[in-house]
């Protein structure tokens, strides 16, 4: 839980290195591409360049060269019309040939038969090519129109000799004197030459591109001047463009292609695992302290106060913000704590109003008279019952006892005692005990929509005979306690608790008391009392209390106070605790 | 205390076990007014039962009245001696059909 924050931080840390590794990658990618396609670009345009330069230089070789073969040709042509003879003298037809620097010398007549002919047998394989038909081949017959155009002048393109296998070229006239064809024939070195180097398989040879590029130069078959377009194969990046009739394609490896890319690269991702670890060390540091460990300080502080300790602080001043955090936690735990003692007041006010309800209610004129001695008590616990004692003359001779318990606790039941406590008097006072618990069950059970009900016992003595009628709904059973110091429990029949039913009947038990027999009743609050070990105090050990020396009621009531007191010790008290004694004189 | 609610149709059986006294005896009136509905026969099964309070005759008392109001029938079954005495001084075995 600790090392959330820091384990957020890092998988930011390692996204942002992430996307600045990708961003990175795509940009030096792009831009070596970029670089690469500019510079097979340049390198096709040299080779454009070179093209045109070596075509040119061969027109113009094989111009000059034509034209120095035309030349000889008419020389010759010249020489034989100013003199045939010559062409019967093979020796001065040699040395014209070397004159001329030919390899091959022949005149044709009309027919074009040739009637003169001297060829370089070093060159040409043959001495001679006398008698040979200038229309029996294709490459010879080109020359026939010489025998009727005067004006006829024809230099062929240099071609295989089948004899030899070598380059040979011709050039021939008409002749001059008479209808025929003159014509020489050599080796054409310098435009072999020229177009040697103009041969463009010399320049794929010759161009470079990087150190394991190549270039291939072909025959661009239908695709427009001017084209060009940058292809990317898995291995490699091309560049085609159109130079005149050819296509050119240049070709780069992309391992040679990306050759700087990985390089910056190694340097930037070495690099910014570098930075990006010291930021996450350096913001998880700088947060740590100046953030979580205060949010932790006041987590603990908000616990402590949660456990129940309002008076704790919160006392994180790290930063302007929590210092309005902690000034902001305090006054509300200030507020609720102000606000607790309002309501604690305010419950404490409505427990005392219960609390005076209640006693406010009950008789306290201990006035001895001569035939009765009577006490009473109510020992309240902290949140108000519905106990109560009552006690009133009938008439001369007869006192009612009274005592009850309401089922429940707080205002409603100080109220519901209050209601029963004024009913149960009006009607003691004027019906038998019995009819009156009758009657008073009769109007309780009316409009009881809280079930509130209460236990009872009601005894109407009289003064002159020691006559008791008692009648106990559901109440605890009195003690009767007799001079000798002897103590028991009055168990007359029990009937139901008041206001549970409406069918409940109720009747009376007449009981005779003796001189000083002591009348003792309570509320369970005394025999329910409870020890820290939870025992109940019972009856047992009330009956025990009791029982021995003879005292005043006012000392019973003490006493039995006092020893209920006794045995529970620190445990607080539950319930009320109400007694009244009556001693019979 | 513990409260198990055990219903076979209209009959709802509630096995009770521990002490009903004023902290407990708010928390077995809510759960059985929430099972009570559409209930004709409620056994209260008080043979765990160790002690009852006033609070707790209260919801007994409450429950009954229930029962008659829809002419269901409601029994306490297996009362020990001590939760008797209670009854008895209470005049609730009066009332009460106790088994």
């Amino acid at each position: 839980m600790k090392y959330l924050f820091q384990k957020w931080l890092f998988l930011l840390v390692v996204l942002a290195f992430l996307i600045t590794f990708a961003v990175s990658w795509h940009l030096h990618s792009y831009l070596a591409e970029l670089s690469a396609v500019d510079m097979l670009e340049s390198t096709l345009t040299g080779v454009c360049r070179k093209i045109s330069v070596t075509e040119h230089n061969l027109k113009a070789v094989t111009h000059i060269s034509d034209a120095a073969a035309l030349a000889k040709t008419h020389a010759f042509a010249l020489l034989v019309a100013s003199d045939p003879s010559i062409l019967n003298n093979d020796g001065k037809l040699d040395t014209l040939r070397k004159k001329l620097d030919v390899d091959e010398l022949h005149v044709s007549d009309d027919k074009g038969i040739l009637i003169a002919s001297r060829a370089n047998e070093a060159a040409s394989g043959v001495k001679s090519y006398r008698n040979y038909n200038m229309a029996s081949t294709a490459q010879s017959a080109a020359f026939m129109p010489a025998i009727t155009d005067p004006s006829f002048e024809l230099v062929q393109d240099p071609q295989i000799n089948g004899a030899k296998g070598i380059y040979f070229q011709y050039a021939g006239v008409a002749r001059i004197d008479k209808p025929g064809i003159v014509q020489i024939g050599y080796r054409p070195e310098r435009i072999i030459e020229a177009q040697h180097l103009a041969d463009i398989k010399q320049i794929e040879k010759e161009t470079r591109i990087g150190t394991n590029g190549s270039l291939r130069i072909t025959e661009s078959t239908g695709l427009p001047a001017g084209y060009k377009k940058v292809f990317r194969t898995s291995s490699s990046l091309l560049l085609c463009i159109v130079y005149d009739k050819y296509l050119l394609t240049a070709e780069l490896p992309q391992e040679e292609m990306y050759v700087s890319r990985d390089s910056i690269l190694k340097v930037l991702i070495i690099g910014n695992l570098i930075l990006f670890g010291v930021i996450f060390l350096l913001v998880s540091r700088l947060l740590q302290k100046v953030v979580i460990n205060g949010i932790y300080s006041v987590n603990d502080s908000l616990n402590e106060i949660t456990g129940g300790n309002l008076e704790k602080k919160v006392t994180v001043s790290t930063t302007t913000e929590f210092c309005t955090l902690s000034n902001g936690i305090n006054a509300t735990v200030s507020a609720l704590k102000k606000a607790i003692e309002d309501e604690a007041k305010r419950l404490d006010d409505e427990l005392e109003t219960g609390r005076m309800i209640q006693t406010s209610v009950l008789p306290v004129d201990f006035k001895d008279n001569e035939r009765y001695v009577l006490h009473a008590g109510m020992f309240t616990a902290r949140e108000v019952g519905g106990d109560f004692y009552d006690f009133f003359a009938l008439d001369e001779d007869n006192l009612a006892i009274l005592i009850a318990d309401v089922s429940g606790k707080g205002i409603t039941a100080a109220l519901y005692m209050m209601t029963a406590k004024t009913l149960l008097k009006e009607l003691i006072q004027k019906y038998p005990p019995a009819e009156a618990f009758d009657l008073a069950n009769q109007e309780l059970c009316k409009n009881n929509k809280a079930h509130m009900f209460l236990t009872a016992f009601a005894g109407v003595i009289n003064l002159k005979t020691g006559i008791m009628t008692c009648v106990n709904a559901g109440h605890n059973p009195p003690v009767l306690k007799h001079a000798d110091g002897t103590a028991e429990y009055l168990r007359i029949k029990h009937s139901l608790v008041l206001s549970a039913s409406r069918k409940a009947r109720y009747t009376a038990v007449d009981l005779q008391l003796k001189k000083n027999d002591q009348i003792i009743l309570y509320t369970d609050g005394v025999t329910e009392a409870m020890n820290c070990s939870k025992q109940l105090f019972g009856e047992e050990r009330f009956l025990k209390t009791l029982s021995g020396s003879i005292v005043t009621p006012m000392e019973t009531v003490h006493l039995i106070r006092a020893e209920v007191s006794e045995f529970a010790g620190s445990t607080p008290q539950n319930d009320d605790i109400t007694l009244l004694v009556m001693e019979y004189k | 205390m513990k409260v198990i609610f055990n219903r076979q149709d209209s009959t709802l059986t509630v096995v009770i076990s521990g002490n009903i006294d004023t902290v407990t005896a708010p928390e077995l009136d809510s759960q059985l007014q929430e099972n009570l509905t559409g209930i004709k026969d409620l056994i209260l099964d008080f043979t765990a039962v160790d002690y009852i309070s006033s609070a707790g005759l209260r919801v007994v008392l409450m429950a009954n009245q229930q029962m008659e109001d829809v002419d269901g029938n409601m029994t306490v079954e297996n009362v020990n001696e001590d939760v008797r005495d209670v009854f008895e001084m209470t005049g609730f075995d009066s009332l009460l059909n106790l088994k």
